[in-house]
This record gives structure tokens, sequence and C-alpha cells, in this order.
């Protein structure tokens, strides 16, 4: 009998690791430690389920080889919310259903009314301060609800005192989209879902830039490595960045604070950039589902951007972050008014690049202003 | 899939059955990836660029596509900056060598250290060369060691003509080795009586290079120009790591395309890659890239083929007309140089001396003509024909001409002349050697602003081990060189011995010569769908192929000579004896050829750890990354979120001392063996 109890034991063993499903998972940006602890973890938990992760350091390049052929896909993939519009012109990811987040995540990865990813998390622009500095021109850190007219101040007392004001890239997409969402309404102006590069108001979004940079030169641009590294070894009192450098920052014991993005003068907010990331699906499958309610359950989730400085998807670990740490809450601040980025195929494809060059031109003074976000506009309409 | 394969069985059967004809059990393993790495992905880029191929939508839309690409004023735009900055990275190249060889060659003392410190570019991986110079040149904004030392400043993101010089300089700084060591050989060539001669007529060094040293090596080295000149039009490496293409231009700003002012071909194929998901226009970008490629080497193929001036000369007269009828060419005006081409031809059947004069004008004209419409209409006035013009003019111009120099120095003047030049040159040299160390032992994480280190560190060696997987990286660069070494000894030794057996198969080096010439980043990346539809993609057994057959030009070039000069007589014998072709090669040739097999695997092994270009584009999982590519992450974008330069010196000095190892061990064959490629 016990012999016969060990055999069909065995046998059992047997037949769920011969059945047991093996997931594909592709991963990206930061978390990769941690990300894996949840995976091993899973594994352990899931016999029936193999989780094969497989770090992706330029997820966006992976994807368009992968899409050159139509074959090769993983079960499942961390994307950019800006990325789904490439592979759902593809088709070549699936609709998700049943998801619970908030607004923000779930306007992130729309398309059409119909959802394509499974929100996991997101990073949001911040403005970051050098607290010694700050203390040396004499000066506190602003309230939550500042302007451009206080960052201008701040800026002009940190480059009396010799450093930079702010710093950040002037012809990057990434700054320009919340000047010009807030010239446009709260969004990156769009007719029949074809980004417009030369509205009015994008027009005055480039002239403040123009006279944040050139003008009154409280502002100086760097490439993205230069500027990171003028903020941390303290030459610049302030820089708008992503809250993924939060980390970076900690462990290098930098005496920062952050702030979220001020508004218009006009009250007008700049809604800094959502930088959301969910999980998109290639095959349907049950074992992808648990998976993912594994590891956007509440616990795993708030772990996991507890360590990394990411606001989650997952409701109750939001708040429970919120209520945990400072720097959690000014993001979730920021993240209330934030920018939710297009995510048409002719976005990724063409804006970016369009409004980079335009800006670029501009402000060296090369072209006229209406000139180049015209050029940027017929370069648009061309790759729509 | 099926389309994929069928084109792939079809091309490759064609292929197989131009090249591998003679002696094919031993050429068919080389001609088989040959044709797989160098030139189906051309062939796939052709196919697709009939359809535009979003797959699953796999739609035919006949010459739309080729139509597409081959009137995009951005790529024609591309195109003649890649000229221009071609022809700038070979005229920096040709004077700075030749100073370099001359000063070298008419020393006695220290000229075995010179040479060696003069050939040390050539020993550090251009990823880490660049980036170090990218340092000291652009610092952060523009603010850097060189632009306190110069008071100005070289902001390579905004600063056009900055950014063009110095992605043209460190170019041409990566090239100059080779080059000095090329004019070195060709100065060998001249007899000691002439130089006798000259000292005995009280030359000075100018009048000496002028008269005797430029006039009998140029012949030697003028093959090496123009592929040289090839090799600059292929260039990738120096623009993606310095400035991506950037900065932007008012004239790239176009509505097909958007190009900077070094957005050379390579860069411009590479952004494409990256901003369109149509392959067929891909691969119709690619087709015409390639193209322009073999309109060139139409040109560079007679340089090595025949030396012959009326191929030359023809060949020019047509690609100049091609490229005029094309647009990229200097309108109206081209008729006056191409009346002078067709003079100089007619001139040479006529068996007249003079057709060397007369192309000469014609190209000085094409060189005035576009110099003064660019410096009016600024690089749109760029024409590819004149710059093709220009080059092989430069190649014909130095023959037959007596120079006097008129500022005579005394003697003294001259050696401390050269003395200043020497240090100038050997300072360039060691600065982003130097650099990199400063970096490496740094504690803070900051470009180094001053020559002086400012803090001494070990510990990030430690953490590039400790944190940063930096054995795993080791490993598969060894697993990368190993499987590279192994591939190009089972199929290039083969194919040499082939070569030396029957004389039809030693045409096998022509077609490696040309697929060498060929490639670039318009194969590239067909190359990366063909490899991912053969479940190549992503693997190191991939980047290993791709390595071993681009390197398989030289190695075979390396090992036939060596096969070819030993005795025939064993051959024959064993021939006589009834020794199988297998039996001869194994048991004679193999054991004879084991220390040239020992260079080339030392070789391959170098290039396949040096290799940049291959594992970026082949590898996108972080635990199959390289050295290389490691190292680029440190700087790079991907993986960190912003440059981690102590850790980049780290790897870097790492990664030096085991090249430099290798390197020294191997330097005296591998020189002998690249001369021999460059046709001296």
């Amino acid at each position: 009998m016990k012999r016969t109890f060990v055999l069909v034991g065995v046998m059992l063993l047997v037949t769920i690791f011969s059945f047991a499903t093996t997931l594909t998972v592709w991963f990206s940006w930061e978390g990769q430690k941690d990300f894996q602890s949840i995976v091993n973890e899973f594994n352990r938990s899931h016999p029936n389920i193999k989780v094969n992760l497989v770090y992706v350091p330029n997820m966006i390049q992976k994807l368009r080889i992968t899409l050159s052929t139509g074959e090769g896909f993983p079960d499942l993939a961390l994307v950019r919310n800006n990325d789904i519009g490439l592979l759902v012109d593809a088709k070549a990811i699936i609709p998700i259903k049943n998801v619970k987040t908030t607004p923000s995540f779930y306007k992130s990865f729309l398309i059409n009314n119909v959802e394509y990813a499974y929100p996991y998390y997101a990073d949001v622009q911040v403005v970051y301060v050098n607290k010694t500095l700050l203390n040396d021109i004499g000066m506190s850190l602003p309230s939550t609800d500042w302007t451009l007219s206080d960052l201008e101040n701040m800026a002009s007392s940190f480059k009396k005192s010799g450093h930079i004001g702010i710093v950040f890239q002037n012809n990057s997409p990434y700054f320009f989209n919340p000047f010009n969402a807030a010239f446009n309404g709260g969004n990156i102006p769009q007719k029949d879902g074809i980004p417009l590069a030369n509205t009015k108001g994008t027009l005055k979004a480039a002239q403040l830039f123009n006279y944040l940079f050139n003008e009154k030169k409280i502002a100086v641009s760097y490439k993205k490595m230069a500027f990171i590294n003028a903020f941390k070894s303290g030459r610049s009192g302030m820089m708008m960045m992503g809250s993924f450098l939060i980390p970076d920052f900690l462990n290098s014991k930098l005496d920062f604070s952050i702030v979220p993005y001020p508004s218009l003068d006009n009250g007008s907010p700049i809604p800094p950039v959502f930088d959301s990331k969910g999980f998109v699906f290639f095959k349907k499958s049950r074992a992808a589902e648990n998976f993912i309610d594994y590891i956007t359950s509440t616990k795993i989730e708030e772990e996991f951007c507890k360590q990394n400085y990411k606001l989650p998807a997952n409701e109750k670990a939001m708040l429970a972050l919120k209520r945990s740490d400072e720097l959690f809450k000014v993001m979730s601040l920021s993240a209330e008014k934030a920018l939710i980025l297009p995510t048409s195929k002719v976005f990724k494809e063409a804006y970016g690049k369009a409004i980079s060059t335009a800006l670029s031109l501009y402000l060296n003074d090369k072209v006229p202003l209406e000139e180049a976000f015209s050029k940027a506009q017929e370069y648009i309409y061309q790759h729509k | 899939m099926n389309l994929f394969f069928t084109v792939l069985l079809l091309s490759a059967a064609v292929f197989l059955l131009l090249v591998a004809r003679a002696k094919p059990a031993y050429t068919f393993a080389l001609a088989s990836l040959v044709f797989l790495v160098s030139f189906f992905p051309f062939i796939w880029g052709i196919s697709i660029s009939f359809f535009d191929f979003s797959p699953p939508n796999i739609q035919f839309v006949g010459l739309k596509n080729l139509s597409f690409a081959a009137t995009d004023p951005g790529l024609a735009l591309s195109v003649k900056i890649t000229a221009i900055w071609a022809l700038s990275v070979l005229v920096m190249k040709l004077i700075i060598s030749y100073a370099l060889a001359l000063s070298i060659a008419s020393m006695k003392k220290l000229a075995k250290f010179l040479y060696m410190l003069i050939l040390t570019p050539w020993a550090i991986p251009a990823y880490i060369s660049i980036v170090s110079w990218t340092s000291l040149v652009e610092g952060y904004g523009g603010n850097s060691i060189f632009s306190r030392f110069l008071g100005m400043n070289f902001d390579l993101t905004t600063n056009a003509p900055a950014a063009f010089f110095w992605t043209a300089f460190v170019s041409a700084w990566l090239g100059i080795p080779l080059m000095t060591m090329v004019i070195l050989s060709a100065l060998q060539t001249i007899s000691p009586q002439l130089k006798d001669l000259a000292k005995m007529e009280g030359m000075d060094p100018i009048e000496k290079a002028l008269n005797l040293y430029i006039p009998h090596t140029l012949p030697i080295v003028f093959p090496y120009i123009f592929l040289t000149f090839l090799g600059s039009f292929k260039e990738f490496t120096t623009i993606f790591l310095m400035t991506s293409g950037g900065p932007s231009m008012v004239s790239g700003f176009g509505q097909k395309s958007i190009v900077g002012a070094t957005t050379l071909i390579g860069m411009f194929i590479y952004d494409k890659f990256y901003s369109t998901n149509n392959y067929g226009v891909l691969g119709a970008y690619s087709t015409v890239v390639g193209i322009i490629m073999l309109a060139l080497l139409a040109i560079g193929w007679n340089y090595r083929r025949s030396r012959k001036k009326f191929r030359i000369i023809a060949f020019t007269l047509v690609v100049h007309v091609f490229f005029d009828l094309w647009g990229m060419g200097s309108g109206l005006f081209s008729f006056v140089p191409i009346s002078f081409y067709v003079a100089a031809l007619l001139s040479y059947l006529m068996k007249s001396s003079k057709f060397k004069k007369i192309f000469v004008i014609g190209a000085l004209l094409d060189a005035v003509y576009m110099f003064v419409g660019v410096s009016f209409h600024g690089v749109n006035a760029v024409s590819l024909s004149s710059v093709i013009s220009i080059v092989v003019a430069l190649t014909l111009a130095f023959e037959g001409q007596i120079h006097i120099n008129v500022f005579k120095f005394p003697n003294s003047v001259w050696k401390f002349i050269k003395a200043m030049w020497l240090s100038f040159w050997s300072i360039l040299v060691l600065l982003p050697l130097w650099n990199i160390i400063i970096m490496g032992f740094s504690k803070e994480n900051l470009i180094p602003m001053s020559l002086i280190p400012h803090s001494l560190t070990f510990s990030n060696f430690f953490a590039l081990f400790e944190n940063y997987g930096f054995f795993n990286a080791i490993k598969n660069s060894l697993e990368i060189a190993a499987i590279a070494v192994i591939i190009t000894l089972l199929t290039v030794f083969p194919a040499a011995w082939a070569g030396v057996d029957h004389k039809k198969a030693s045409n096998f080096g022509n077609v490696l010569v040309f697929a060498a010439l060929f490639t670039g980043m318009h194969t590239l990346i067909p190359l990366v769908i063909t490899f991912k539809f053969l479940n190549l993609l992503n693997t190191l057994e991939g980047v290993a192929i791709s390595v071993a057959i681009h390197s398989a030009a030289i190695t075979y070039f390396l090992i036939y000579p060596f096969l070819l000069a030993l005795p025939k007589s064993l051959n024959e014998a064993a021939k006589i004896d009834g020794a199988s072709g297998f039996v001869r090669m194994t048991r004679i040739y193999l054991p004879l050829a084991l220390p040239s097999l020992i260079t080339v695997g030392v070789l391959v092994f170098v290039e396949s750890w040096n290799s940049f270009v291959l594992p970026l584009v082949l590898l996108n999982s972080q635990n199959l990354y390289p050295v290389s590519i490691m190292l680029y992450n440190f700087i790079g974008e991907y993986g960190t979120s912003y440059s981690i330069w102590n850790l980049f010196g780290a790897g870097s000095i790492f990664n030096l001392v085991i090249i430099g190892i290798l390197f020294y061990i191997a330097r005296k064959n591998i020189v002998s063996g690249v001369i021999s490629r460059g046709g001296v």
C-alpha cells in the first residue's frame, strides 16, 4: 500500500512537471534584480508554471526585429505605453480585460477604447533640487503649487551664486512635451490621430524654451548623460528629469529633494510626462494571467516599487507607499496632473524626431520659429 | 517564411555554382557562409523592396519603395555628406601618415620605438578610443579638456563644423597607423642609391618628399588610397559613438528623412531601421545604398585587378555621369569636367602622356566648382561625382614633376621641426589612453577635466566583477572569439589550400575582397532579418559567424601567400604517389602552415574581441553581451540611467591589457599580413 502511494505520488509529480507551462517574459528598464527575485519566488510557488525571464536592454529594438519576421514573440513583454501602437498595428498583441488600476494607468494603454497592456508601474517627471546649494543661496524648497516665475527666481539665484540655474536637454521631446501640453489645454495637440506640431500653443512653448535658455540664460541644455552629471556633481541647482533617478541619488547620498513641475503663471499646470510601463500579451494563456495576477498583487508590487521608486499601478500599493515616503508623495502628486502621451505609431516614429529637429534649429537660431515647426509638421504628415 | 527560403535557396544555388565550382569540397563551406553574411542580405533587401513588408501583412508594390528611396533628398544629402567627410578623412590620413612615415624613415635612433608608438591606436578597440576622444573633446556640453586648452567650445550636439571636423579627425586617427605602415613599407622599395643622390643634390626634406618619396611610393600606395576612401564611406562606429549623426541642419530637415551634419549613409540606414516598420522601405534604402557602393567599387576594383589607367579613367567617367544623372553631381556644370575626362581617355588611347594632366585639370575644375558652391550654398552643393574624381586625381597627380622649395631652412631647424612634430603626434596618440587611465582609477564618476589624476582607487575594477557581471561578458567574448577562430580555421584554410592547388579556386580570393569592400550597414540591417529567420539572431554563434566572415578576406590573404610560398614539389610528389587532395591538405600543408594559422587565430581572436557593431546589432539580451557592448553600456543609454565613466575606464584598461598582450605576441605577422592585403 505504502509503495502504491509512493508510486502514485511520483507519477503525480512527474505529471505535474511534464505538463508545466513555460512562459517567456521580456523585461527591461530598472529593477532587474528585484524582478528576478519575484520571478524566482513565483517559480517556487507555482511548480506547474516555469517563467523564463529575459532581460532586454533595448526593448523597442528587440520588438522591431521580432516584428520584422513576425515570429519569436515571448508570452509577455514589459513595454512603454507609447510603444504599443506599433504592436497593435502589427496585430502582434491581444487586448486585455479586467484591469484594475487608476484612470491614468488605464488611459496609458488605451487604443480605440481597447486596453492593450496590463499596467505595472510608472515613472513621472519631477524637478530635482540640490538642497545644499539651496541652503547656500538662502532659499527653501518651494511649495508644491509653485509657478514658473518661482522657478525662474530660484534658477536666477542659483545662477548668481555661480551655478547653473536648471539643467535639462532643450531639444528633447521628453522635456518639451509637458510645456507643449501646458499651452495646448493639457494634451499633445492632435487632429484625426495625427500629432500637430505647429499650433499656436506649440510655438509659444518653443518661445518659452528660447526665453529660458537663450534670453534669460537661467537654463542650460546638455545631453542626458552630461546634465545628470552636472546636477550630481553640484554644478547645477535644479534638474528636470524622471523619478527613476531617485534610487541612484539616494545610494550616492546626494543631498537632494524633488518637487512637482510648476504651473504657468496663468495657472495652467505644466503636466509632467507619465512614463508608464505595462505587460503586453502576445499569447493568451491562463499561466500568463496567473503570473500577472501574482506580480501585480498588492504586496509584491508594493515591494518592487518601493525598492525602485516606481509608482505602482496597483491602487492599494500606491496608497501604502504614498503614506510611508515623502518622495512618493511628491511623485504621486505629480502623477495626478500628469501628461499621458499618445500611443499611435506616427507619434512614436515621426513626432519625436520632428520636434527634436525643429527645436534644435530654432533654439540655435538657424531657422525662424514658424518655419522650423512647419517643417516638423510636413515630416509628420509624410510619415502618418 | 516561404518567400525567405525560396529566395535564399535559389540565390545560394546560383552563387555557389558561380563561385565554388573549382574544388567545391574545399571552398563550399566558406562560400556558403560568405554568401549568407555578405551577399544574401543584399539580395533579401532587394527582394523585399518590391513589397510593403510588415509581417504578417505583405503586399506587392512593384517599384514604389525603390522609387521612394532613390528620390529621397535626405538620402542624397547623406551621400553627399558621406562623400565630403570621407574625402576629409582621406586627406587628413594622407598628410599625417606621410609626415609620420617620412619622419620615422629618416631616423636612426628611436625609430623602432616611435613606429610601435604610432601603431598604438590600431591596437586600441575603436569603441574605447572613440569614447575617450569624445570625452576629451566634448566633455560636458562642450566644456572639456580640449575646450579649456584651446579656448573654444566643442559642443558636438550643436556645433556642426566642430562635429564634422572631430568625427573626421578621430576616424583619421584610427586609420593613420595602417596607412603609415603601408607608406613605410612602400618607402623600403626606394633604392639607397636614389636616396644618396637626393642627399648629394642637397635636397631638403620637403624637396625629397615631393620629388622622391611621394612619387615613388604613390603608385604603390594609391590602391590603398581608394580602398581607404571606400572604408570611410562605410564608416559607422565613429559617428554612432560621437554624434549619432547630429547636429541638426536646416537643409537636412526633409519630409522623408531628417539628416544631420554627420549623418553618413551607415548612420542613415541605422536610423531608418529604428524609424520604419515597413521593412520593404528599409530593403529599398539598403538596395539603393548598395547600388551606390557598387558604383564606387566599379572604380576601386580596377586599382586592385589592373593598374592600367584606361579602366580607372573610363569607370570614373561612367560613374561621374551616373551620379550626375541621379542628381548627386554638379548639375549642368558637370559637362565641363566630363569633357576633360573624355579628352583624357582619348589621349590615353592615342598613347599621349598628357592624359594624366588632362584628367587632373578636369578634377581641379570639379573641385573648384564644388568648393565655391559649398561656400555659398552649404553641404547641398557637394557633388559625389566631383569627390570621386578628386580622389582618383589624387592617385594620378604626383608623377613626373620637379618641385623646388624656395623656403630653405638649415638642417638644425628641420631636426627641430621633426622632433616637435613627432612629440606632438605622440601626445595625440597617448592622450586618449591617459584619459582612460585617469577615468579607470578615479573615485568619482566624472569626465576628467584635467590631465592630472585627482584620486586613485582600485575599487572600480572590483565593482566591475562584483556588481556588473564582467566575468559573464568576458565569457561571452571568449565564446564568440573561440567559435570565430574555429570557423575561420575550418573554412578559410581549406579554401586557401584549394586556391594553391587549383588556379581557378584562387579566384575565390577576389570574391572575399569584394565582399569585404561591399558590406556595410546596408547589408548588416537585412542580415538581422536573415538571422532572425535562421534562428541565429541574438546568439553568440551568429555574432561569431559574422565576425569570422567579415575577417575572411584578411585571413585568406594571410594564409594563401604562406601556402603559395611553400615548395610546390611537395604537393606534386604526393600527387604522383596518389595522395588525395584531403591527405595532401591535412598531412603536408596543415603542419607546415601552423605558424600562419596561429597568427590567423590570434588575429581573428582580437577582431572578435574588439567587434562592436556586429554584437550591437545582432545581440539584444544582456546575458549575451560581450565586453565591447558591456563597456558601451556604461556610457551609452542601454541598461544604465547615465554614463558610468570610471567603470568604463576600468573595463577599458582591463580590455586593453588583454588585447595588448595578444597584439604584442602576433604583431609582426599581423602587420605583414595586413600590408599584403593593402596591395603593397
